[in-house]
């Protein structure tokens, strides 16, 4: 399973909630990213740690309760926020 | 134009500028592209209010155009490391890339790199499946650029809406000297995101061969105080002449010298300017202080002649005809 | 150039060149009153010549130059000349803004506030706005709508209100020294331009915090909408020419409007439906 690792804070301005997206605006690339959950919720989970869709989904279930296909969700969601450039595939 | 030329090698010649002055010199340096790199020169000198509000917008609009420009090299780079080809970047990108004084405002268009000719079909392919799409679609102008150019067709990305030019050598094959695109690219050095960028005298090399073989000499106030600030970081000297003979350009790179030291007092040991690189600073030097193009007649000239430089005669009317029936 | 003119529209400074005499003493005509270049010095430069030598006498034709030009922008007939003006200085702004966020929109002021109306263009927002603006609003401008970044304030951008010619009726009590030339026959139909009042071109220089967002639409039954702020986030960027080079300082005044002003759509068959939906929304939201 593709590994993930987030990259700093620093690379993005403070996240702007309006509901029901998130706004992200990402400093390297100059682009403003509309997230629909639970995308922020993975880059949260990102953040405390590189991992895989496996790992991801644990950090997860600890905060909410998840579907039992979750996993397959947030590898996809995962690859997609790579293909943004907005979390690094290892 | 003078006026821009003077601000750019002696930037505390502003202090004598009145309104009107400033209002001609930030129109010029606009319309050659070089109002950042102006708004970095005159720093700390005496500038009126609002012309310092205009030239620091210019430097931000350059700082998010650096960001921009970064982020599509890595994207190309993205597409295109898992090929194992070495990938230059070339000109602004270049610059900025390497954090070089070249790179200080330079205003970046499209992102312009260099791959060996005989990897460019698995390129091709490789943008192509990420979201680069032709800019043209019609056959006459594809062939044409694949006959007869340095560099396929250009092709743009379709979320991103940025250009990309692929080149294999930095000169067209029609053109009469032929650079050593295997040594511009086996002597290029590696930056640690894993892009390359060229020898620093090479750099200059093509500066130089971009400035008067690569087309009409428009925008080339910005393409000289490009050699002006690569040849004051990286020097010049017989290790730049070198070079130039090694790629058959001789004498694009010592009229670029002449001239940069003539109008922008790069200090090089350029010789005396020769009676045929006057024209050529006439037609850099060739706009005035409403940003209007003036020598209407020297620049035509230029735009002929950069056609007969590109291609073979023939072929020209081929082309011209073509065009016009369109 | 052989004619010139500076003019400052709030804190837009713009120098107009121009081959003819006509296109310069039409547009001293109607910004007369407005303040000079701060410095002396415009911050974008408009060239209104000639295509070709031989135009500028020869069924003369005028060419929208400047700092920044489009390569498909049409001459225009010499008659229309002024309206090349107005085309030339938006273009300035749309292409070359980059102080503030530029909002496509009007907006018109009352106790320090601002509204903000935009919309598809039709919509009728650039003539709701000159309307307010003769009953007891400040014009703040009919076309674009600037954002500070730092305060996030509105700053005023009162030119002249381009107007069609079926709703110069709309206005029977404005001066007839406020009013342009009739210009028959351009690419926008026959228009004509209407000079800001004289309070709009006094309070110029107030900025105004944005009160109140309204997507009107023109040409149907009374309604309103909410717009939620995804939404709005959305159709803002799509009206902004220069949210992307704004960069950070961008995406930080635009969301930052789009959390804390109250939207909403509203339709409208009349314009005097259109004001009165105008008072009573401003009356919940704002006042």
């Amino acid at each position: 399973m593709t590994a993930y690792r987030a990259f700093p804070a620093a690379d993005f301005a403070p996240p702007v909630l309006v509901y029901p997206f998130t706004l992200v605006y990402h400093r390297a690339s100059g682009q403003t990213h509309m997230l629909a959950e639970p995308a922020p919720e993975i880059l949260e989970a990102l953040a405390q740690g590189e991992g895989d869709a496996a790992t991801i989904s644990s950090r997860l279930a600890e905060r909410f309760g998840l579907e039992d296909d979750a996993e397959a969700l947030i590898a996809a969601r995962l690859a997609e926020l790579a293909g943004l450039g907005l979390i690094e595939a290892l | 134009m003078k006026a821009l030329a003077r601000a750019l090698r002696d930037p505390s010649s502003v202090a004598s500028l009145d309104a009107a002055g400033w209002m001609d010199l930030l129109t010029a340096a606009r319309a050659e592209q070089l109002i950042a790199s102006l708004a970095l020169r005159v720093e700390g000198q005496p500038v009126p209010p609002r012309a310092a509000e205009i030239l620091a917008d210019a430097r931000a609009a350059a700082e998010q155009g650096r960001v921009r420009a970064l982020w599509e090299a890595e994207m190309a780079w993205r597409a295109l490391a898992p090929l194992d080809v070495p990938v230059v970047l070339l000109k602004g990108t270049a610059f900025v890339a390497a954090d070089m004084e070249a790179g200080q405002g330079r205003f970046i268009g499209d992102l312009d790199i260099l791959v060996p000719r005989d990897r460019l079909d698995e390129v091709e392919q490789a943008l192509l499946g990420v979201g680069w799409v032709w800019v043209k679609d019609n056959p006459y102008d594809a062939l044409y650029y694949r006959q007869w150019m340095h560099e396929l067709p250009p092709l743009i990305h379709r979320d991103r809406d940025r250009m990309i030019d692929v080149h294999h050598t930095i000169l067209p094959p029609t053109a009469k000297p032929k650079p050593d695109a295997a040594a511009l690219i086996g002597d290029s050095i590696a930056l640690p995101t894993g892009l390359r960028i060229l020898l620093p005298h090479d750099i200059i090399v093509h500066a130089a061969a971009h400035l008067f073989a690569d087309g009409d000499l428009a925008g080339g106030m910005r393409n000289l105080w490009d050699i002006d600030r690569l040849v004051r970081q990286f020097g010049a000297g017989e290790a730049l002449m070198e070079r130039a003979r090694l790629h058959g350009l001789v004498p694009a790179v010592t009229r670029a010298l002449r001239l940069t030291a003539h109008i922008y007092g790069t200090p090089v040991d350029a010789g005396r300017l020769r009676l045929s690189d006057r024209f050529y600073a006439r037609r850099l030097l060739a706009r005035d202080g409403w940003g209007r193009e003036t020598r209407k007649l020297t620049r035509l000239a230029f735009y002929i002649r950069s056609h007969w430089i590109r291609m073979p005669p023939l072929l020209l009317a081929r082309h011209l005809w073509i065009k016009a029936r369109r | 150039m052989n004619h010139s003119f500076g003019l400052r529209v709030g804190p837009v400074g713009f120098r107009v060149g121009s081959a003819w005499r006509a296109p310069i003493a039409e547009l001293e005509q109607l910004y007369r009153g407005y303040p000079p270049l701060a410095d002396g010095i415009a911050d974008f430069t408009v060239r209104l010549e000639p295509q070709t030598p031989w135009r500028r006498w020869i069924r003369p034709s005028v060419a929208i130059h400047g700092d920044f030009t489009l390569p498909e922008a049409m001459p225009l007939a010499l008659a229309h000349g002024l309206l090349a003006a107005e085309m030339a200085m938006n273009l300035q702004m749309a292409l070359g803004q980059r102080r503030y966020l530029l909002l496509h929109a009007s907006a018109v002021e009352r106790d320090g506030r601002a509204l903000i109306m935009t919309g598809e263009s039709g919509a009728g927002k650039s003539t709701l706005a000159a309307l307010l603006g003769e009953r007891g609003w400040r014009l703040m401008g009919d076309e674009f709508a600037l954002v500070d970044p730092d305060t996030g304030a509105i700053h005023a951008f009162p030119r002249a209100i381009s107007l069609k010619n079926e709703s110069t009726a709309l206005f029977p009590d404005v001066a007839a020294d406020r009013w342009g030339p009739i210009l028959a026959g351009t690419p926008k139909g026959t228009i004509r331009h209407l000079r800001p009042n004289a309070e709009a071109i006094a309070m110029v220089d107030q900025p105004a915090r944005p009160a109140l967002v309204l997507f009107p639409r023109f040409g149907f039954e009374p309604a309103v909408r909410d717009v939620g702020e995804a939404e709005l986030f959305v159709r803002l960027t799509q009206a902004s020419t220069n949210y992307v080079t704004m960069g950070e300082e961008g995406f930080r005044a635009l969301s930052t409007l789009v959390t804390q002003t109250p939207t909403r759509a509203i339709d409208y068959p009349d314009t005097g439906a259109a004001v009165e939906m105008v008072e009573s929304l401003w009356q919940e939201f704002a006042a």
